[in-house]
């Protein structure tokens, strides 16, 4: 047998892919209403419930805020970000919070935003507000080339959309009749980003030259510098390119480097002129260069924290689950407002033949409930290929979740099938009861652990054990399956398995058949996620699983 | 619901949810649920932050509802307030039924009524 893992290797192991910034809360606008808002977010404006008609942002913005917001908008319009900003809103007590905000236009017309927003705390805002911000930046000039290039880099979502921008504007609003850009790759190369007009012989020399001065690109991005060079200065002063930028026909070249709006360099503008004595204005090129690279790092961050989530969600809950041997399984899921839930489910087999069956409910809603789910779950998996327990290994989880101090409380029912000897040990931290089938159904009576996670808890309760002689369903479920506020507990409980034996009178009808049935019958308007797992177990030479 | 109870609280008009600070702990009436725990919380991190070694007790004879985020809270006071721990006076069934099934009987002293 291998060496199980230490309590460090699972900490780490289940830590490792889910570090979050302290960011807390995504509100999305379009014009003054709030049309949706995480739970994050809703949490600390103590917003439970968002009414139907939506929340008006200035009805949350006390009046001293006002202008404010305004010159937030003014620069998310302009610069696509407003930068970080600090103000209160009124929340639902009366009382007010203090947020950190920063709003990105996603839209100019009609101007749509997502701002993140933090609990104002100690700690400094990552950057000052938009107005000492422009002090840093060049103003903006407001002509119609200029204007449309901001508002298409504001709605960037993708690096395709910046590219797509730079191709349409870039030249007009600086009056060139050649833009494009280069992007510094991690190996100390400039990466040409094809524009539909790039010429593709420049693409095919020019893409990934070294990183050094003896390219005008090269040049601005080492000497953070923005130029216009005539043609004979340029072929001076780079004789190593030769005579490609006469041959194609330009009288100037231009480069500029692109900033972020915390000041890093990620890459270079690059320009041309057909024109002898063109108007060149070098503020008005630093300009756009840093809104394209403002732009650009905005992709880049959209493209970095979608990833992120989609990992996140793959790791929430298994990808498939394992066979059972003797039996067979169905789940559902589902989590309210399509938001990430709490709820988790696992199906384990291990190499002999056993098979573990979870299900657990994490308090609360979110990416915190979420995180926690994701830890106990992966807390679980590397436990019961190292215990035979499931009273083991619900004290187990729960030992490495308090040496993590973890602040959140999960209820969990742990459930190992032993096809060999036909039986079904199982063991509960605070969670519902399961409903056993076979001639009828019954909610199993077992002893309860209190939920993980519950400081300083014993975890004594110990196992029931069902021997399997004849093909038996087991239900297990979470709350959300069951939560009725105008009926006592239990009998909400019978009342389910009362469904379960209607579903299947005879024994004989498919699991998903049953477990649809279940959902279809589930009430949709409680507000809560719901799990369920719905298992066939089958005593070893039994019958066959009906089809 | 106590009439007696509808004044001087942290409430909440959608279901006539309330908690007061009484002379040695908390009243709590209505549902306790995710729409009312924020104020609960707020109550809790209130009046008794001292919490002696008696303990606090959270009369919760008028709780017609508690989920599990409404656990949570009581769990967390309970938490800071020991070794006295939390005392839930007056449990109704519904109150008691959940914490046998959530396997915290034990995390709470359960109190009958006073006696008037």
């Amino acid at each position: 047998m291998n060496q199980p893992p230490t309590p460090e290797e699972l900490i780490s192991a289940a830590v490792d892919g889910l570090r979050f910034s302290e960011l807390t809360g995504v509100m999305i606008g379009e014009e003054h209403l709030i049309f949706a808002a995480n739970d994050r977010a809703r949490h600390l404006l103590q917003l439970e419930e968002i009414p139907a008609e939506g929340v008006s942002w200035v009805a949350l913005t006390p009046p001293e805020y006002m202008g404010g917001d305004d010159r937030a908008i003014v620069d998310a319009i302009k610069y696509g970000v407003s930068g970080w900003f600090r103000k209160e809103f009124v929340v639902g007590d009366g009382g007010r919070i203090a947020v950190d905000l920063v709003a990105i236009a996603t839209d100019n017309d009609p101007f749509r935003w997502v701002a993140f927003m933090r609990q104002a705390g100690s700690s400094p805002l990552p950057v000052q507000h938009a107005s000492s911000i422009s002090g840093t930046r060049r103003s903006y000039t407001t002509d119609d080339a200029s204007l449309r290039l901001a508002r298409r880099l504001a709605g960037a979502a993708t690096l395709r959309d910046v590219v797509t921008a730079v191709d349409r504007l870039a030249a007009s609003s600086l009056g060139c009749d050649f833009a494009n850009f280069a992007l510094v790759s991690e190996h100390d190369t400039l990466h040409i980003h094809h524009v539909p007009s790039t010429d593709p012989l420049i693409a095919e020399r020019y893409d990934e030259i070294p990183l050094d001065r003896s390219t005008l690109l090269g040049e601005s991005v080492l000497n953070d510098m923005a130029a216009v060079l005539t043609i004979d200065e340029f072929e001076q002063r780079y004789p190593t390119l030769g005579s490609d930028g006469r041959d194609m026909g330009f009288a100037h070249l231009g480069a500029a480097a692109m900033h972020t709006e915390d000041g890093r360099i990620v890459g270079v503008v690059g320009l041309g002129w057909r024109d002898a004595q063109p108007k060149v204005d070098l503020d008005q090129i630093r300009t756009v260069s840093d809104l394209i690279g403002n732009a650009i790092d905005l992709a880049f961050n959209i493209d970095l924290a979608q990833s992120m989530a989609a990992s996140f969600q793959e790791m929430l809950l298994p990808a498939r689950l394992d066979p059972i041997i003797g039996g067979d399984v169905q789940v559902r899921y589902r989590a309210v407002d399509r938001a990430v839930g709490g709820d988790f489910f696992d199906v384990v087999t291990c190499a002999d033949s056993s098979t573990w069956l979870v299900i657990g409910d994490v308090v609360g809603h979110g990416l915190e409930a979420s995180r926690t789910m994701a830890k106990v779950r992966f807390f679980l998996r590397a436990s019961v290929r190292n215990r035979f327990d499931p009273s083991e290994v619900l004290a187990l989880v729960h030992d490495l979740l308090e040496a993590e101090g973890l602040q959140e409380l999960a209820t969990c029912l742990v459930a190992r099938w032993d096809p060999n000897v036909s039986e079904l040990t199982v063991a509960t931290a605070g969670h519902l009861p399961p409903i056993v089938c076979s001639d009828t159904c019954t909610v199993l009576d077992l002893p309860v652990n209190p939920p993980l996670g519950v400081p300083n808890a014993r975890f004594d309760a110990g196992n029931v054990v069902i021997a399997i002689d004849r093909a038996t369903r087991v239900l297990f479920y979470t709350d959300g399956l069951i939560e009725r506020r105008d009926e006592a507990i239990d009998v909400s409980i019978q009342t389910l398995a009362t469904q379960l034996q209607q579903h299947d009178p005879d024994g004989q009808r498919p699991l998903k058949e049953i477990a649809d049935a279940l959902i279809a019958g589930s009430d949709s308007n409680v507000d809560d996620d719901l799990a369920l797992l719905l298992v066939l177990l089958l005593p070893s030479g039994g019958s066959s699983v009906p089809e | 619901m106590d009439p007696a109870c509808q004044n001087d609280g942290v409430s909440d008009l959608t279901n006539d949810f309330e908690v007061i600070a009484t002379a040695d702990g908390w009243k709590i009436t209505g549902e306790i649920d995710a729409s009312t725990v924020p104020a609960l919380t707020k109550a809790f991190a209130g009046e008794h932050a001292e919490m002696n070694d008696s303990g606090v007790v959270v009369d919760v004879e008028g709780v017609t509802f508690i989920d599990s985020s409404g656990l949570r809270v009581l769990l967390d006071l309970s938490s800071r307030v020991k070794p006295g721990g939390v005392t839930l006076r007056a449990a109704p069934r519904s109150v008691r039924r959940l914490l046998e099934l959530t396997g915290l009987s034990d995390v709470f002293r359960l109190e009958d009524p006073v006696a008037d």
